[in-house]
């Protein structure tokens, strides 16, 4: 069964299933509504025997990274001249979170993405404990990083960052508030 | 020291901390564990004590400058760290390196993977109380770290996998002191089964000890030596082959009940089919179709602007299977680096295997594992 | 045997033998110095440098440095590798466990400064923010061989050490370098 079967057939369980546009360089990527991750995930697991979890991550949108989420400038050197004036403001992103998961059916190789907006003012998708074990702790470090609730997960808490650290740094708009270690 | 709820302790329950200092736990690790006696009732893994941020550090670093953190993450093998790394960039770019140079790639990650699973191989014979090992293996380490100065100039950390391509070229001598290598260390690993593989007491210790049945591999994602110990033929050299690796001819070795020897041994069989890829390696390198000196691929800009896009390249570490998932906006730094770390996901497992467990079988479950710190944390 | 303090700086024999005559200061800074025992104390890539020099080919052994699990059997530690905001009160905590004198030699540059991680929301910047350091040992990982110059330069910090001050420990300092009148 190739992907492209997978997407039909899936697609008739849910019809807001979707090619996404921004493909993954040669993985089928596919964008699914937010609420019904973890049943896709499911259906994906149970009938078409994507039975291995490689990644949940996530991505975001939001625009050129605010400098002021650094203790320190990365190459600080005397010689440096100051900085010209800013550069143009990149393309405005999008105010969205995506969730990226990557799911592998080892049986027969085929291994595919799957893209899960949601709004950046009050993240929040569907966990994957339960279907995947593998998401236990990769879900516990995006809601770390990002802040992304995953509904369902019964843990979520900081896995990474230390206690003292206030935000959620990998956010574009993070701004690091120095303590008495920096 | 976490925010997580008070551990409740029930009659004749004891709280104990396993690390983050601890000489067994291969880094800054800390297992909170609850025992009743000599069993473990709860294991609680704690990570986060090595975590320096690097993918946030990538967003403010253009593509060459991400390769000095990269090599960072699992320090054992910083080659394997690179070229996952370089495969997603390239990937990005649409950039292919030359036949040449995915050669030198595959050598030296081989190379690479011998001198990993050789540090498993000693500091896992120290946490089961043998010493021996441990100078064994860090005598053969030395010789494979001889050979990567002669290349790249580095003992421990590289940088020589490069975005299209490697940096050098083999100097000369290089083959010759290589193949020399080799040629000791092909009888060493029947030394190293009398020693300690098949020695009585860590066989006691190891086999039968937090047996990972296969079901229970890919639900918790496991990758490398420890799902393949479990029986679940997945190699990605095999499964999506990269670097020219469908040419060359090696076996992946199989484990059958997942017990923590049978992940040990397994990374000892792969020592050996890293030497037959190495030396099939040497062999390809020396004949002409490789042109010498055809190490970068032609056209890589200086000023590396990857088009809009996302890329997702996975590799077969020592570790596992480490990924790199690449977002990039056409500017100069990725817009998004996400490392998908195997030893990351391969430390989860242990809240589950590690109940029921005594507690000297915590240090045998957690070396048979071979997580690098640097890569969990990231 | 005779002690004479502040005279005579190094072990003479009379004729006739079996006498020595020194200082208190050098027989017991040069007891010290040989027998230099580390806390395994590996954070990150350091650590396997510092495993190395351990090792076979870069023998520790013969310098007297033999590595100790254990904070209240050291009387050194090598920080080797990235001191990340979480492991701070930990290793604040080890070193406060040493009993004196300790010292502690800063492994790499992520301990003595950040390293190349320096700008990461999470990584303290040098060790000597939070314990106070003996000798700083650059590089990215430094070279068993560096980290036995470091420890040749830690023995010879200690032989300036001298009894009237402080009964050979030094004052206790929270953070920072540290100088050894």
């Amino acid at each position: 069964m190739t992907a492209e079967e997978i997407f039909t057939k899936l697609q008739a369980g849910f019809p807001a299933l979707a090619k996404a546009e921004a493909q993954v360089k040669e993985y089928p990527t596919w964008s699914v509504p937010a609420g019904s991750v973890r049943k896709v995930c499911e259906a994906l697991r149970s009938e078409f025997s994507f039975d291995y979890l490689d990644m949940i991550t996530a991505v975001d949108w939001s625009g050129p990274v605010n400098p002021a989420g650094y203790p320190a400038a990365p190459n600080p050197s005397p010689y440096a001249k100051p900085a010209a004036a800013p550069a143009p403001a990149a393309a405005a992103g999008k105010d969205i979170f995506e969730v990226i998961y990557l799911l592998t059916s080892l049986s027969s190789g085929i291994k595919i993405c799957l893209r899960a907006a949601t709004d950046r003012k009050d993240p929040s998708v569907p966990s994957l404990y339960g279907v995947f074990m593998a998401a236990d702790w990769q879900e516990r470090e995006t809601f770390d990083l990002f802040g992304i609730r995953f509904e369902g997960h019964p843990d979520l808490r900081k896995i990474l960052t230390p206690e003292t650290l206030v935000g959620n740094p990998l956010r574009k708009d993070y701004v690091h508030i120095p303590d008495n270690f920096d | 020291m976490a925010e997580q709820a008070p551990t409740i302790l029930n009659d004749g329950q004891m709280f104990l901390n396993f690390g983050p200092q601890h000489p067994s736990t291969h880094g800054v690790l800390r297992i909170a564990i609850t025992i009743e006696g000599e069993v473990i009732a709860k294991a609680v893994p704690d990570v986060g004590f090595l975590h320096r941020g690097i993918e946030k550090l990538y967003e403010t670093r253009t593509y060459p400058q991400c390769l000095i953190l990269t090599d960072r993450l699992d320090y054992l093998s910083g080659m394997t760290n690179d070229l996952a790394y370089c495969l997603a960039a390239e990937k990005l770019a649409g950039i292919q390196a030359p036949a040449r140079a995915q050669t030198l790639r595959v050598l030296v990650c081989e190379l690479n993977r011998i001198a990993s699973h050789l540090v498993l191989f000693g500091t896992y014979g120290v946490d089961m109380g043998a010493f021996t090992p441990f100078l064994y293996a860090f005598r053969e380490r030395e010789m494979i770290m001889d050979l990567f100065e002669m290349l790249t100039g580095a003992r421990l950390i590289y940088s020589y996998i490069r975005i299209g391509g490697v940096n050098a070229d083999l100097p000369e001598g290089w083959t010759a002191k290589c193949g020399e290598f080799l040629n000791f260390f092909k009888p060493r690993l029947k030394d190293y089964d009398g020693l300690l593989s098949f020695n009585p007491i860590f066989k006691l210790r190891t086999s039968g000890v937090g047996c990972i049945p296969p079901a229970t591999a890919l639900n918790w994602g496991l990758s490398g030596a420890n799902l393949r110990a479990s029986g679940v033929n997945y190699d990605v050299r095999k499964a999506e082959p990269y670097c020219g690796y469908e040419k060359f001819d090696f076996e992946i070795p199989l484990g059958r009940d997942g017990s923590c020897w049978d992940r040990y041994y397994c990374r000892m069989r792969e020592m050996a089919q890293s030497v037959r890829i190495a030396e099939q390696c040497l062999e390809a390198l020396a004949k002409p179709e490789l042109p010498a000196g055809d190490i970068m691929a032609k056209g890589v800009p200086k000023i590396l602007k990857p088009a809009a896009g996302e890329a997702y390249a996975h590799i077969e570490a020592a570790r596992g299977d480490l990924g790199f998932y690449a977002v990039s906006d056409a500017g100069t730094a990725p817009y998004r680096m996400h490392i998908k770390a195997p030893s990351f996901i391969n430390t989860a497992v242990l809240q589950e295997i590690l109940v029921g467990c005594k507690i000297a079988d915590v240090v045998a479950i957690l070396g048979s594992l071979d997580i690098v710190l640097g890569e969990v944390d990231r | 045997m005779g002690i004479v303090l502040d005279n005579l700086p190094k072990i003479e024999s009379l004729p006739g033998g079996g006498v020595a005559l020194t200082t208190s200061d050098f027989l017991i800074n040069w007891s010290r110095k040989s027998s230099l025992w580390p806390l395994t104390f590996g954070l990150a890539c350091c650590a396997i440098e510092m495993m190395a020099s351990y090792a076979a080919r870069f023998d520790f052994d013969r310098m007297g440095v033999f590595p100790r699990p254990t904070p209240r059997q050291a009387d050194v530690m090598f920080v080797a590798g990235t001191v990340v905001k979480k492991m701070a009160p930990p290793i604040i905590r080890i070193y406060k466990q040493m009993p004196e004198p300790r010292f502690v030699i800063a492994m790499g540059s992520c301990a003595n400064c950040g390293g190349p991680f320096h700008d990461s929301y999470s990584v303290v910047k040098g060790v000597d923010k939070i314990i106070p350091v003996d000798v700083y040992l650059p590089g990215c990982p430094p070279r068993p061989e560096a980290l036995m110059y470091a420890v040749n330069k830690l023995q010879e910090k200690i032989g300036r050490m001298k009894v009237k001050n402080h009964l050979g420990a030094t004052n206790p300092q929270e953070t920072g370098t540290r100088s050894i009148i």
